[in-house]
């Protein structure tokens, strides 16, 4: 057995898709392009994938990490082609990488972390967006609502932002650098972000490209070089 | 390239329905050919997508070197209050088009319970209403499907139907389409009668006989009757295999295998033989490679195979041993939805794999023998019982069965042994099973009051009336509320409605344009039937819905619809009918 780590893209055809209708084309796109993949055992065989963290529908992304099994190997290169000819438009695989033989099995549960460039259109003259993001950055509590459809929940935005850079901002138009926590253990959406910093509503057009997913150190410093380690070589 | 709705998608519901770059759609420059269609489904996305009349359609066009075919699909109710508020008007997916600067507009008529989504689909593309209002400045419009079995409520706002298949018929539409926006519109219109299973309204008109239907009287030189366009060769026709992937879940989202069409068994309520015959089948080895071929370009794991009463396929044990010897080692699950009630049925669907993991649905749609003669349903008890006793041996642990209530000359009695039917193969199922595994037993029953149908020898019975269906809702509702069945059926004001559109005559056309206007939207959707606003609509037309719902039809009266000819004749319908009766005595 094989494990295949790609790094993908989805992109404006895809931007509006959920995480399990991605989910579904790729799986689709994998047997299309006659990918040997293995299944789990069971009364529900379901194929080997797993994802680093489910990206939200309306974003886009170049850094989304998916892994796969394959019964037989297969060179990566030649698994990434085949599956970008398979894939429907917003679909791509930019990079797909083997994992090394003495470690075959690589889940990507450990990502915890995920980099956005956001892009705001609207009323911002008055925003002093940069302002108020180095004053969220200076806080230690800050508490928002969030409303999922089996209710509402009060939790500390805080400890979840990393990093809030607004790299330009004019009266109509902002660009952002976010850096947030993501995946199973609890994360922030830009969104939530955006609304503490006083933008939301639909006067605003907010456009969110993911920029890069992984797991952070225990020290809580970014360790790509330790996510290289896990994945073998790039 | 952006899509015209791309601002607005943030705030909706499933904005993934409105993605157009799917896999296998196809997008073929305007400029490149002479004829363009959109192809309307008028229901949202999720709902239309999987329609097999709508992916053969768009496959003939698209492979044509001079057409092109793109989706339409109804917006869901959130979608077209942001395209209304924005002023877009409704278009195509694939190219973003409006549907008002297409050639020929198709829509897909599934059933009667559409119609205020089609009326909605011609305003949101900015077109008038009526035929008669529209000329070249727009597109032709063209309905076919099931409902047309009986259009006329739809006539005066449809230029034309067709009445039977779309396979070859659609290109000679297409063809004829190409001088849809420089041909006078009225002569374009009589050519098109001219195609053969065309039925274009403006040209028959109806009589009126003391307040009741008298008759259509059609001018000179266009068919009376009509007859149904048939495909003779099914083998033959071709089968969309590149099917489009749609990126959100569907219903029915699996590789669709057509095996046959039209069904041979005669049972009276049911349009199925009527309108879909004669009996014709694809091959087995054609069935077979289809499959490939479709799972190969399009990557599902799943295939259904469809047809009524599949098993009746006289190579049905050929496609399955085939599909299943193919397809077990390549996790392709194959399902076969239509059964007969009796263990061959259970057999196939075991060798298919189904067992436990697709369900196992009978109908035997009434509950004493009497009945199920009446209704020439070739079904006992026994089969039944049979059926079910082999697949919970097989290992099934639930089965489906659907009945139907409200049937002429139905007593309480009949309706008890519904009940008493399912409460035995309970305990049967119970039985087999076990102590261990009964608690998992689920038998679904799902109820639904009988409509009578266009061309069909139950077409002259009234449906029954809301207060008796009502008591013996209430009656199986009571006698079923047991651990492991679970009771469903239809929306009894929803079935009347339909009922009263299948046996309409054109004066219904304005209580749907009242309703429309009234707000009522995707009515085959319990959540958004506005039952209130129908009734209404009928009262504004100074018109009652039971008039057509629930009355008896006179057997030597005109019909709506008789201008249609099914190829069986009023006679065969009349002997046919006269033995429903017969049954009850």
């Amino acid at each position: 057995m094989q494990q295949i780590v790609c790094r993908f893209a989805k992109g404006e055809a895809a931007r509006y898709i959920s995480h399990l209708d991605l989910m579904r084309a790729l799986e689709r796109g994998m047997r299309r392009a006659r990918l040997p993949l293995a299944y789990s055992e069971g009364f529900n065989p379901r194929p080997r994938v797993s994802y680093a963290s489910a990206l939200s529908v309306g974003h886009t992304s170049d850094a989304e990490l998916m892994a796969f099994a394959l019964t037989a190997p297969m060179d990566p290169a030649d698994a990434r082609k085949a599956l970008n000819a398979a894939l429907p438009n917003g679909l791509e695989i930019l990079q797909a990488w083997a994992t090394p033989p003495h470690k075959p099995k690589t889940t990507l549960g450990d990502v915890d972390t995920a980099e956005y460039a956001v892009r705001v259109e609207g009323p911002l003259h008055d925003a002093h967006l940069a302002e108020r993001a180095a004053e969220f950055m200076a806080q230690d509590e800050v508490f928002i609502t969030r409303v999922r459809d089996k209710g509402s929940k009060h939790l500390n935005l805080r400890p979840l932002v990393g990093e809030a850079e607004v790299v330009r901002a004019s009266a109509a138009q902002a660009e952002l650098n976010l850096r947030l926590r993501t995946g199973s253990a609890g994360g922030a959406r830009p969104e939530e972000l955006l609304a503490a910093l006083g933008v939301e509503g639909r006067a605003f057009r907010i456009s969110v490209h993911r920029t890069a997913v992984y797991a952070s150190g225990s020290s809580g410093r970014p360790a790509r070089q330790r996510l290289r380690r896990l994945l073998g070589n790039e | 390239m952006p899509t015209p709705w791309e601002d607005i998608l943030p705030y909706v519901t499933k904005p993934a329905r409105y993605a157009n770059r799917e896999w296998n759609a196809v997008h073929k420059p305007h400029d490149s050919v002479s004829v363009r269609v959109a192809l309307l489904f008028p229901d949202v996305y999720d709902a239309g997508m999987s329609h097999l009349g709508l992916r053969i359609l768009y496959h003939l066009l698209n492979t044509h070197e001079d057409y092109l075919a793109e989706r339409a699909f109804s917006p869901w109710v959130d979608m077209e209050g942001e395209m209304r508020a924005a002023g877009l008007p409704l278009c195509s997916l694939e190219s973003g088009t409006p549907l008002a600067q297409f050639d020929l507009l198709g829509i897909t008529l599934p059933y009667e319970l559409h119609y205020t989504n089609v009326l909605n689909a011609l305003d949101l593309a900015g077109l008038p209403l009526k035929s008669a209002e529209r000329d070249k400045r727009h597109p032709l419009v063209v309905a076919g499907g099931v409902g047309v079995a009986n259009p006329e409520p739809l006539a005066e706002y449809v230029d034309a139907f067709l009445w039977g298949e779309g396979e070859e018929a659609i290109l000679e539409l297409a063809e004829a389409a190409r001088e849809a926006r420089s041909s006078d519109r009225d002569s374009l219109l009589r050519q098109l009668a001219g195609i053969e299973g065309v039925y274009v309204p403006r040209l028959y008109e109806p009589r009126w006989k003391d307040g009741r239907f008298g008759g259509m009287q059609a001018e000179a030189g266009v068919p009376m009757p009509i007859a149904r366009r048939v495909v003779a060769d099914l083998d033959a026709a071709p089968y969309p295999t590149r099917q489009v992937v749609p990126f959100v879940e569907t219903v029915h989202d699996r590789l669709t295998l057509e095996i046959m069409r039209g069904c041979g068994r005669g049972c009276r309520f049911c349009q199925a033989g009527p309108c879909y015959r004669p009996v014709r089948e694809r091959s087995a080895a054609a069935v077979l490679r289809h499959a490939e071929e479709g799972l190969r370009a399009t990557g599902y794991d799943e295939i259904s195979l469809l047809g009524f009463n599949s098993p009746d396929h006289s190579q049905i044990e050929e496609i399955v041993d085939g599909l299943a010897e193919r397809y077990s080692g390549e996790r392709v699950s194959i399902s076969l939805p239509s059964l007969r009630v009796d263990t061959f049925s259970v057999r196939l669907a075991q060798k298919l794999g189904m067992v436990r993991r697709a369900g196992l649905t009978f109908a035997p749609e009434a509950g004493t023998q009497r009945l199920r003669d009446a209704l020439r349903k070739q079904v006992t008890e026994e089969d039944l019982f049979q059926a079910a006793r082999a697949a919970f041996e097989a290992g099934w642990h639930g089965i489906k069965l659907y009945f139907m209530i409200g049937l002429p000359g139905e007593t309480a009695e009949d309706v008890e042994a519904i009940a008493d039917v399912v409460l035995r193969l309970r305990q049967m199922g119970r039985e087999i099973m076990g102590r261990e595994r009964r608690g998992r037993l689920r038998i679904a029953v799902s109820v639904n009051a009988f409509v009578p149908k266009p061309h069909t020898p139950m077409q002259w019975c009234a449906q029954d009336a809301a207060e008796p269906l009502r008591h013996k809702l209430q009656l199986l509702r009571g006698k079923l509320q047991v651990k492991g069945v679970q009771l469903s059926y239809s929306n009894l004001a929803a079935s009347q409605l339909e009922a009263a559109f299948a046996r309409g005559d054109r004066r219904l056309g304005e209580v749907v344009e009242r309703a429309w206007r009234a707000g009522c939207r995707f009515d085959a959707w319990d959540e958004h039937f506005q039952s209130q606003s129908w009734l209404e609509a009928f009262a504004g037309a100074g018109l009652d819905i039971g008039e057509w719902a629930n009355k008896p039809l006179e057997v030597d009266a005109p019909l709506p619809w008789d201008h249609l000819w099914s190829g069986l004749s009023k006679e065969t319908l009349r002997r046919q009918a006269a033995m429903v009766a017969g049954a009850q005595l």
